[in-house]
């Protein structure tokens, strides 16, 4: 193990979460995707070297799998995508989420800062409206989901609703912004949450209002976050709590904690990694 | 003959409750003012005909105030605000809704259990189509060929049995399908928005291989859809529906005068909601749609079978990323007074999908103008319009260019004085991209 190796730390609780995803997976009658998984064993002293004993899997791997993805009950899911760029359509496969499944990291914005209307456009092939939709739906907060190629038309939304909230890629959130800035309206979203993709670099613009960046593995998958209040380097952020993350020899590995319909086991997720002594992942882009 | 709702029927105690719910209203007094001048009292409308002595009301009047200003229920209740297709007007309604509304059963009633929608309020069709047993993948409205390139991918990773589009929408989908080796795996074609023309109805059909065909009808500020087909229709290759009668009275009536019109004849359908589950109930809402009565007696039992036979001021085509609206044309032309008189001629053209499967989706338009003088270059005349004609409702020609928005606008010259032969024609498109 390299000095800058690291992983999340160890706990009962962690160890059981995971045993439960494990168990979960290997058990699925509903796929064999991870039917040949190891026992894991070990107290907690010896179980990360007993978990990593399980084979490393990256995208490249799993899309392999893409047929053993999709044959859920259709009743209990709805459909993520794999891909975040229409260029890679090619490369695409269809991801499983459980019909559901919230997002977490709005629900508790949405709870902290209680818009009066929040709006996202982000690509709508990404797929998020139904779990953006249902997490606001919770919360009683009316949304609008709408295409990201139009920002005036999402800028007039924004006016005539009074939304405070408004979930966007970087892009997106900069143009809008300005046209808000341009009519003297730049205080009015307070809270813009910016979807980002792990594997790209993004320019997080300057923004009046608190600005949380969150990064998705797939669209859908976020799997670390920067805290809204912070002005944070765009390329660091904090692991989600939702997975076990291992960094070895510079690649970050993840494993769900979480029962999700297709739980992620040690997923490969980048190379170029590091990680600082508050804990805050950082991944490098070429 | 036209079903018309007696003063018998529970519809006079439903208006009445709708036009209590609104006029008392806590939340809104959209309605205290736009009926003003109008004599209501507890137990109005004591007839249709009364009924018919309310003003109506119009999209204009739905803009000038805020979505708030047009909310009947509280806010919380509200659970998404759409705007009307951002494509068809420079200001579109924003209007709240509620989950409440048929969104249609069909394809799940066809046994189909995979369905793609175009539709944007997909995040409320989910729920009810997953309720009927069936899933839905959702797509975002195609603006490049790019979109169509990942929309087949997605409809042939999904092994999506049925589509629900706009009509153009299914048409220019079809060369992507068939590139992905599906196109004859759509078993269901479920349109919506726009109106079907049997001429596409005929493509359609011809392209998918004969694939169920049905249209319902919808509109964002009617909420929901509310004309619905039926079996008869499906089994007959009718693109009519019915006209949801549970939650709306309709009128027909002659747009030009207002007054009503039998629809055996093209008329305009009025709307009022006989129920408060809208955030904002509709009354006498001119839709802007002209109907006609296909056959009167349907075997389904439900009424009249309608077609949608197009619209009061037939001005605009749809296409990839957008439209070409001729008010947004004339109001281009007006403004690029400086170079060409105010008068033009526009022309659409849609290729072949035999010859080139890329064609249908790649139509253009040609626009032909009159200079004001020889002197003036087409580049300039091309440059100016592009700046001043819309093609959705913030978005002009030129900046959709930049966006990569997808159709080829030609300007000629419509008579003398004639151009030179290099600048016969000036292909927009590619003059942008240089």
């Amino acid at each position: 193990m390299s000095t800058k190796d690291w992983h999340t730390p160890i706990s009962k609780e962690i160890i059981h979460d995971i045993h439960t995803v494990l168990d979960f997976a290997r058990e699925n009658t509903l796929s064999d995707l991870y039917a040949d998984l190891p026992i894991v064993s070990g107290s907690q002293e010896t179980f990360l070297e007993e978990l990593q004993k399980i084979p490393t899997v990256s995208a490249t791997e799993l899309i392999k799998h893409k047929e053993k993805l999709i044959h859920y009950p259709e009743k209990d899911i709805r459909y993520l995508v794999s891909e975040f760029d229409l260029d890679n359509w090619k490369d695409l496969f269809l991801y499983a989420q459980n019909i559901d499944a919230e997002w977490d990291t709005v629900a508790d914005e949405v709870a902290a800062y209680t818009p009066r209307v929040a709006i996202m456009t982000v690509p709508l092939s990404w797929q998020l409206g139904p779990m953006f939709y249902k997490t606001c739906r919770k919360k009683n907060v009316p949304v609008s989901v709408l295409s990201p190629r139009n920002p005036p038309l999402i800028t007039q939304l924004i006016k005539e609703t009074e939304a405070q909230m408004v979930v966007a890629t970087s892009d997106v959130a900069e143009d809008v912004f300005n046209i808000l800035k341009s009519e003297g309206l730049q205080e009015q979203v307070r809270l813009w949450h910016i979807v980002a993709p792990l594997n790209k670099k993004v320019t997080i613009p300057q923004l009046s209002g608190d600005t949380s960046i969150e990064y998705h593995l797939f669209p859908g998958i976020p799997i670390g976050y920067t805290n809204p209040s912070s002005k944070q380097d765009s390329l660091s952020f904090l692991p989600s709590p939702e997975y076990f993350f291992e960094v070895i020899n510079d690649c970050c590995y993840i494993t769900s904690l979480k029962c999700h319909t297709i739980p992620l086991i040690r997923f490969a997720i980048s190379t170029n990694t590091s990680v600082d002594q508050d804990g805050h992942i950082t991944i490098g882009h070429e | 003959m036209l079903t018309i709702p007696t003063d018998t029927e529970p519809v006079l105690d439903e208006l009445q409750n709708v036009l209590k719910h609104v006029l008392q209203s806590e939340y809104s007094d959209f309605y205290r003012n736009h009926l003003a001048q109008s004599t209501t009292n507890n137990t109005f409308p004591d007839s249709i005909l009364s009924w018919r002595t309310l003003p109506f009301l119009n999209r204009e009047e739905m803009t000038a105030v805020s979505v708030w200003n047009r909310t009947f229920i509280p806010q919380t209740e509200v659970e998404a605000i759409r705007s009307t297709s951002s494509t068809s007007s420079k200001k579109p309604i924003i209007a709240p809704r509620r989950t409440a509304g048929n969104y249609g059963d069909a394809p799940s009633k066809a046994g189909i259990k995979r369905q793609v929608s175009f539709m944007s309020a997909w995040y409320m069709s989910e729920l009810s189509r997953r309720n009927a047993g069936a899933i839905l993948m959702n797509m975002s409205y195609p603006e490049t060929v790019d979109d169509f390139k990942y929309a087949a991918r997605m409809i042939f990773l999904f092994k999506a049995e049925s589509i629900s589009a706009f009509p153009h929408l299914v048409i220019q989908l079809a060369p992507y399908l068939r590139n992905e080796g599906y196109l004859e795996e759509i078993k269901t074609v479920e349109m919506y928005g726009d109106r079907c023309s049997r001429a596409q109805r005929d493509s359609i059909k011809a392209l998918y291989k004969n694939p169920l065909i049905f249209q319902n009808y919808s509109s964002s500020e009617v909420a929901g859809i509310f004309g619905i087909s039926c079996s008869y229709a499906k089994e007959h290759n009718l693109i009519s529906f019915h006209i949801d009668d549970k939650k709306f009275l309709s009128e027909f009536i002659d747009p030009d005068t207002g007054k009503q019109k039998d629809p055996h004849e093209p008329a305009e359908l009025v709307v009022s909601s006989r129920t408060t589950e809208q955030p904002f109930p509709l009354i006498r809402y001119r839709t802007g749609d002209l109907f006609l009565i296909e056959k009167d007696h349907c075997p389904c039992g439900r009424g009249p079978l309608f077609e949608m036979v197009g619209r009061t001021v037939a001005d605009r085509i749809r296409f990839m990323s957008g439209e070409f609206s001729i008010l947004w044309i004339e109001e281009g032309v007006a403004a690029c007074s400086t170079y060409i008189e105010n008068d033009f001629e526009a022309h659409y053209f849609e290729g072949n999908a035999d010859e080139n499967p890329d064609s249908i989706a790649r139509p253009y338009l040609k626009i032909r103008v009159r200079p004001v003088s020889k002197n003036v270059r087409l580049s300039t005349i091309a440059k100016c319009l592009s700046e001043h004609i819309y093609i959705n409702s913030h978005v002009t020609y030129a900046d959709g260019v930049k966006r990569n928005f997808f159709l080829p606008m030609i300007i000629d010259i419509l008579t003398e004085p004639t151009p030179t032969k290099a600048e016969k024609k000036v292909r927009l498109f590619h003059h942008l991209n240089k």
